[in-house]
């Protein structure tokens, strides 16, 4: 595979669908408003997040179900914490295909984070 | 102890103005204690002597002194002067004293103290610091500067985000953060740094929350500190070992941090003030 690459593209191999730029052009956006004093914090917690694919990724790459479980659960624990149910339901999903060891499942769940992390955007109460 | 009596060389100046100053002097052996209250006494400031073996004021003793003068001793281990909740809650002014490698092993009340005295000194040495003390607190109105944080908490967990969290919601509200990401720093962090509070994750690296639950609880010096567990997991049994050990309250990832900063507010009463704006964490090694 050529380089620099998405991690789409390359969770591609594992869940067999196609890259999804071939499937959307322009997926509509998904607003959140951050819970109330987090307002500060949002954009680095998702752009953090961002950096989790890419690790994640690699980990799957590398069959490190132990270090996706971890980045999963801490995934579960912080998500709705910071106002995103959706990471929440996702990173207990990816925790536990980890634990079954399930590479098709994790590849699917990574390809589902990208997507979310790619369309949600933050809104500020004022510009509601 | 002292390295020689009561030095004349004091200004009279300065002499003159702490006449009738009082001393609690805490921890003290008692010829070490009647050496300095001697040279106080030329003063004509006043010292208090408790307990034969080492002095140990009472409280109205405490009440009644202008600067508080603790000692560092293995006496007082598991005294309420070794604690810096404790010794900043009696809202006097206090000096410090000890070797040097003593007063590092305490950085809590290093930090807390109005001033530091690191032996060997001189009796005229004590009273030109405790001059100093005494004329920054008048200013005040005989009480200690105003502490900088209304409360302490301790932060173990190694999500960085929760992390990140946690000290934006708790900064805010004027609590000094500080962090560690493995049960090992956190212990030594907590025997060391003496928090009103610890944050404490139940999965995190090397000991467990549970462990350090323990831990924390079985030290008469660390018993006290407030402690929320803080997890994923939902498991009844899970909380019931936490309240077992001596939890004081429990929170279950995801959390609201207005849910959790309630909870910290009823363990660790806040005074009603402004909030500040810039929230501010320190990692722990």
């Amino acid at each position: 595979m050529p380089t620099p690459f998405s991690s789409l593209k390359f969770l591609s191999l594992f869940t067999g669908h196609d890259p999804p730029e071939k499937q959307e052009q322009e997926p509509e956006p998904i607003l959140i408003e951050p819970p109330p004093g987090l307002e500060k914090i949002v954009p680095g917690y998702l752009s953090a997040r961002r950096e989790d694919v890419a690790k994640m990724t690699a980990l799957l790459a590398a069959s490190d179900f132990p270090g996706l479980a971890v980045l999963g659960h801490n995934l579960k624990g912080n998500g709705a914490s910071y106002g995103f149910p959706e990471l929440t339901r996702i990173g207990n999903d990816l925790m536990q295909s980890a634990v079954r060891q399930d590479k098709i499942a994790l590849g699917d769940e990574l390809t589902e984070l990208a997507r979310y992390l790619g369309r949600v955007r933050v809104i500020s109460r004022n510009s509601i | 102890m002292p390295e020689e009596s009561f030095n004349p060389t004091v200004p009279a100046t300065i002499v003159a103005s702490m006449e009738r100053k009082k001393f609690a002097l805490v921890g003290f052996a008692p010829d070490e204690a009647n050496l300095l209250s001697s040279a106080l006494q030329e003063t004509r400031s006043l010292s208090f002597a408790g307990d034969p073996r080492e002095t140990l004021p009472t409280s109205e003793e405490v009440e009644a002194s202008d600067v508080i003068v603790v000692n560092l001793t293995a006496g007082l281990q598991e005294s309420r002067w070794m604690n810096r909740n404790e010794v900043e809650r009696s809202g006097k002014p206090f000096l410090l004293v000890g070797h040097q490698s003593e007063i590092h092993r305490y950085p809590a009340l290093q930090e807390a103290a109005d001033d530091l005295m690191i032996r060997p000194f001189k009796p005229a040495e004590m009273l030109l610091r405790c001059h100093r003390i005494v004329n920054r607190s008048d200013e005040r109105g005989g009480q200690r500067a105003p502490k900088k944080w209304a409360a302490r908490v301790l932060l173990a967990d190694d999500d960085k985000s929760i992390i990140d969290l946690l000290t934006a919601a708790l900064g805010s509200h004027n609590i000094e953060c500080l962090a560690t990401e493995d049960g090992v720093s956190t212990l030594r962090h907590a025997r060391r740094m003496m928090p009103d509070l610890v944050i404490l994750d139940l999965n995190i690296p090397m000991m467990n929350g549970f462990e350090i639950l323990d831990a924390l609880r079985k030290d008469p010096c660390t018993n006290a500190i407030k402690v929320i567990l803080l997890t994923a997991n939902q498991d009844l049994s899970a909380i019931m070992k936490g309240r077992e050990l001596g939890a004081d309250d429990y929170v279950t990832k995801p959390f609201s941090h207005i849910e959790l900063l309630t909870r910290v507010k009823k363990l660790v009463p806040l005074p009603a003030q402004k909030p500040q704006l810039n929230a501010r964490r320190v990692f722990l090694r």
